[in-house]
C-alpha cells in the first residue's frame, strides 16, 4: 500500500487541528455557558460580580455559589470583581441571610448567617483601579467536631458613592449612597459524601403550553444540597415499537433538597396522544440516572394561539350560519301573503304581530311556515276524508244498482 | 336563488367549522401516533460522528440597573426657597440622574433592547429581580463647613416632615411586568421602600424601566445654631441601593 508521507502528515495534521478546535469550541461554549447564567450587575456603583465556575464537585460546577464545607477542612470558591467606572472604587464583602417568602429565597439584612463566622476572602474591602478586573477568593474553615447544618444566603458586594463636594455658600444636606449588589448563595457544612447530589426521577405527564404540546418530566432531589439538573427524553411507540424519537433536551433551575420539581420539554408536533414508551435522563455531576416510564400519553390545556384560532372560527362560523338563515328563510312578503291562507283569526294575530317592530322577524316568519305547514295537512286531511267519502258512495251504489237490477228482473219476470 | 344555493352550502361548512372550533372535532381531526424518526436504536451517537457544524449562540440575559447618582446626593434649596436660614423652614431637593433597570445581554444599554438580543434558553432559567431602598436611619446631624458639629442644628425626618422619593416615570414600567412604588416617604417609622419588583413569571429578555428618583426634604423652622455666619451642612442618612437576585424554585 503506498501512502505519500506529505499527504498522510497533512492529512493527520488536519485531522488534529480539526481535534483541537473542536475541543475549543466545546471548551469555549461549555465555559461560556456556565459562567453566564447568572449574568446580573449593579453597574449604578460601577461593579460587576460573577461566579467562577468550579469543576472539581459537581454542585460548583455551574455559576451558582454553592458551597459545601468540610468540618476541620478550608473550602473555597472563586468569583470575579471588575471595576467599569474611571475611579478606583473599594468593594466591600460580606455574606447575608436570607428568608423564604412564598418559595422565594430573598435577602434579609437582618437575619444572620451561621456559616459567615467561618468565612472570609482573600481580599476585602477590594480595592479596584478603574477597569480593573480581580479574582477573589471566599474561604470556608469551619472548626473540626462542627455539627452538620445547611443554609441559604447571600453574598453582598457595596461600593460606596462618591463623597459630595461642598458648597461654600448656602445650606445643603448630603445624602451618602451605597450600591450593593446581593447575590444567591448556598452554604452546606459537612462531609463531602453527606452532601453528594441525589435525586429521583419521579414521573413524566403531558401538557399543552403555548408553543404546543410538551412534557413535564417530575424530579425530586432526594439529597442535601440544591441541584441543576439537565437531561433528555426519548420516545418510541409501545404498542408497535419502531424509531425511538429525539432525545429532547431539558435542563432545570434549582431544585432546593427534599423539593420536587419539574423540567419542561417542547415536543414536536410527531409526539401524539398515543401509548409510549418514554426514555429519560438526568444528570447532575457525574451522577446519572435513567427511567423508563410506559404511559398512554395525553395532552390537556389549549395553547393561547389555538384558543385565539377557536374563537375565530367560531365567530366566522356562527356568522356563515345566520347569513345563510337569512338567504334559507321565507320572504317577509311571502311570509305575509302565505298567511292569507291560514284561517281568520290567526290571521289577524299574524297581522298584528307584522304590524307591531317588536316582534322579531324571524318569530313572524316561524309561524307563518307552521301556519303554512299546519293548514296544508288540514287541507291534506280534509281531502283524505273527502276521498274517503266518496269511496264509502261507490260501495252503496252497487247495492242501489242490484235493487234496479232486481227490479228489472221483477218486472222481467212479469213478463 | 344563487344567494339560497350558496346559503345551503355555507350553513353545512359553517356548522362543520363550528363544531371544530368548538373542539368537538379535536378526536375526529387528530393524527395518528408516529411521525418522522429523529435517532434510531441502531443509528450511532450523535457525538460520536465526525461531524462539525458551528451554530451562533445568542448571549445570557441578565438583569442591570445602571444611571443613578455617581456619588452621594446633595440636597439643595428649591427654586424660590431662601438660601440662607433664618430660622425659617428652608425645602431642600434633588433629583438624581436617570435609573434604568433591564433585562438584556450587558451592561451598556440606555433603550429597550430586541427580543433576540440574547436568551434566557430555557423558562427555568429565568429569574427575576428586587431593587430596594434603605435607610440607615432617620437623623440629620448638622455640621458646619469648618467641620465644627452642632447638635443644636440637628432634625429628625418624621411625619411632619419625611425625607420623601419619588420615583418620576416609574410606573410606565408597569406594562414591562415591574411591580412598582412610585413614592415612599422614609421616617422614623419607615425607613426602606421597594422601587420595583419583577417576579420570575413576568420576566421576558426586554423588560426595561428608566425612571428617575426626586428627594426632597426641609429643614426645619425654629432652630438655633451656635455659630452664625456660617455655611452649614446637614449629613442625613445613608442610603443603600441594593439589587437583589432572589433564588427562585421551578
Amino acid at each position: 500500500m503506498d501512502i505519500n508521507p506529505l499527504g498522510f502528515w497533512y492529512e493527520q495534521g488536519v485531522l488534529e487541528i480539526k481535534k483541537i478546535l473542536m475541543a475549543l469550541v466545546i471548551l469555549m461554549g461549555s465555559f461560556y455557558i456556565s459562567f453566564g447564567q447568572i449574568n446580573s450587575a449593579h453597574a449604578e456603583g460601577g461593579f460587576f460580580l460573577r461566579v467562577l465556575p468550579d469543576s472539581s464537585k459537581e454542585w460548583s460546577d455551574n455559576s451558582k455559589l454553592w458551597v459545601v464545607a468540610v468540618p476541620g477542612a478550608k473550602t473555597t470558591r472563586k468569583f470575579t470583581l471588575a471595576n467599569t467606572t474611571n475611579r478606583s472604587i473599594n468593594v466591600n464583602l460580606k455574606l447575608g441571610g436570607s428568608r423564604i417568602l412564598d418559595g422565594v429565597i430573598s435577602f434579609d439584612k437582618d437575619v444572620k448567617l451561621k456559616s459567615a463566622g467561618y468565612a472570609s476572602f482573600s481580599e476585602n474591602p477590594v480595592k479596584l483601579a478603574r477597569n480593573e478586573q480581580k479574582v477573589i477568593e471566599v474561604a470556608f474553615s469551619p472548626p473540626a467536631g462542627l455539627e452538620s447544618f445547611a443554609e441559604d444566603g447571600y453574598l453582598v458586594a457595596s461600593v460606596a458613592g462618591k463623597d459630595a463636594p461642598s458648597t461654600k455658600s448656602g445650606v445643603q444636606v448630603v445624602i451618602p449612597t451605597i450600591y450593593q449588589y446581593a447575590y444567591p448563595m448556598f452554604v452546606g457544612v459537612g462531609s463531602f459524601a453527606e452532601y453528594r447530589s441525589d435525586f429521583e426521577i419521579v414521573d413524566v405527564g403531558g401538557y399543552i403550553n403555548s408553543k404546543g404540546n410538551a412534557l413535564k418530566v417530575f424530579l425530586k432531589n432526594t439529597g442535601k444540597i440544591p441541584i441543576l439538573l439537565s437531561g433528555d427524553v426519548s420516545f418510541q411507540d409501545a404498542t408497535f415499537g419502531g424509531p425511538v424519537l429525539g432525545p429532547f433536551g431539558f435542563s432545570t433551575s434549582r431544585i432546593s433538597p427534599g423539593q420536587t420539581a419539574y423540567a419542561a420539554v417542547q415536543l414536536p408536533e410527531t409526539i401524539t396522544e398515543t401509548s409510549w414508551k418514554i426514555f429519560t435522563k438526568a444528570i447532575v455531576g457525574n451522577n446519572t440516572k435513567t427511567r423508563t416510564f410506559e404511559k398512554d400519553l395525553s395532552f390537556t390545556g389549549v395553547s393561547v394561539f389555538m384558543r385565539t384560532i377557536q374563537v375565530l372560527l367560531a365567530i366566522v362560523s356562527i356568522l356563515g350560519l345566520l347569513w345563510s338563515w337569512r338567504q334559507l328563510r321565507p320572504s317577509k312578503r311571502q311570509g305575509v301573503l302565505d298567511a292569507s291562507i291560514v284561517p281568520n283569526k290567526r290571521r289577524g294575530l299574524r297581522l298584528r304581530r307584522v304590524s307591531n317592530p317588536k316582534i322579531d322577524d324571524l318569530d313572524f316568519d316561524a309561524n307563518a311556515v307552521i301556519s303554512k305547514l299546519m293548514e296544508e295537512i288540514r287541507a291534506e286531511s280534509d281531502k283524505a276524508i273527502s276521498a274517503s267519502k266518496i269511496k264509502v258512495a261507490t260501495k252503496r251504489t252497487p247495492v242501489k244498482k242490484g235493487v234496479v237490477q232486481g227490479k228489472k228482473n221483477v218486472k222481467g219476470a212479469k213478463k | 336563488m344563487k344567494k339560497k344555493i350558496f346559503g345551503a352550502v355555507v350553513a353545512p361548512v359553517s356548522m362543520l367549522v363550528l363544531t371544530f372550533a368548538l373542539g368537538l372535532g379535536t378526536v375526529a381531526f387528530g393524527t395518528p401516533g408516529g411521525g418522522e424518526p429523529q435517532q434510531s436504536q441502531d443509528d450511532s451517537l450523535i457525538n460520536t460522528l465526525n461531524v462539525t457544524t458551528e451554530i451562533p449562540v445568542a448571549p445570557w440575559c441578565g438583569w442591570y440597573v445602571s444611571g443613578g447618582p455617581d456619588g452621594d446626593l446633595t440636597l439643595v434649596p428649591a427654586d424660590g426657597a431662601p438660601t440662607t436660614y433664618t430660622g425659617a423652614e428652608i425645602a431642600l431637593t434633588a433629583t438624581a440622574d436617570e435609573n434604568t433597570a433591564y433585562v438584556g445581554p450587558g451592561d451598556e444599554l440606555t433603550s429597550q433592547g430586541a427580543d433576540s438580543d440574547c436568551s434566557w434558553f430555557t423558562e427555568g432559567n429565568k429569574y427575576g429581580a428586587r431593587y430596594d431602598v434603605e435607610s440607615s436611619g432617620y437623623q440629620f446631624t448638622a455640621s458646619t463647613i469648618s467641620g465644627q458639629d452642632d447638635n443644636e442644628m440637628d432634625f429628625e425626618a418624621n411625619d411632619l416632615n419625611p425625607l420623601i422619593i419619588t420615583n418620576t416615570g416609574i410606573d410606565d414600567c408597569l406594562a414591562e411586568g415591574f411591580t412598582t412604588n412610585p413614592t415612599a416617604e422614609i421616617k422614623q417609622s419607615n425607613t426602606s421602600t421597594t422601587p420595583w419588583t419583577v417576579s420570575t413569571a413576568s420576566v421576558t429578555n426586554t423588560n426595561f424601566c428608566q425612571w428617575s428618583a426626586k428627594y426632597e426634604i426641609k429643614i426645619p423652622s425654629g432652630m438655633s445654631p451656635t455659630y452664625g455666619n456660617i455655611t452649614y451642612r446637614w449629613t442625613g442618612p445613608t442610603l443603600t441601593h441594593t439589587l437583589v437576585i432572589p433564588e427562585t424554585q421551578p
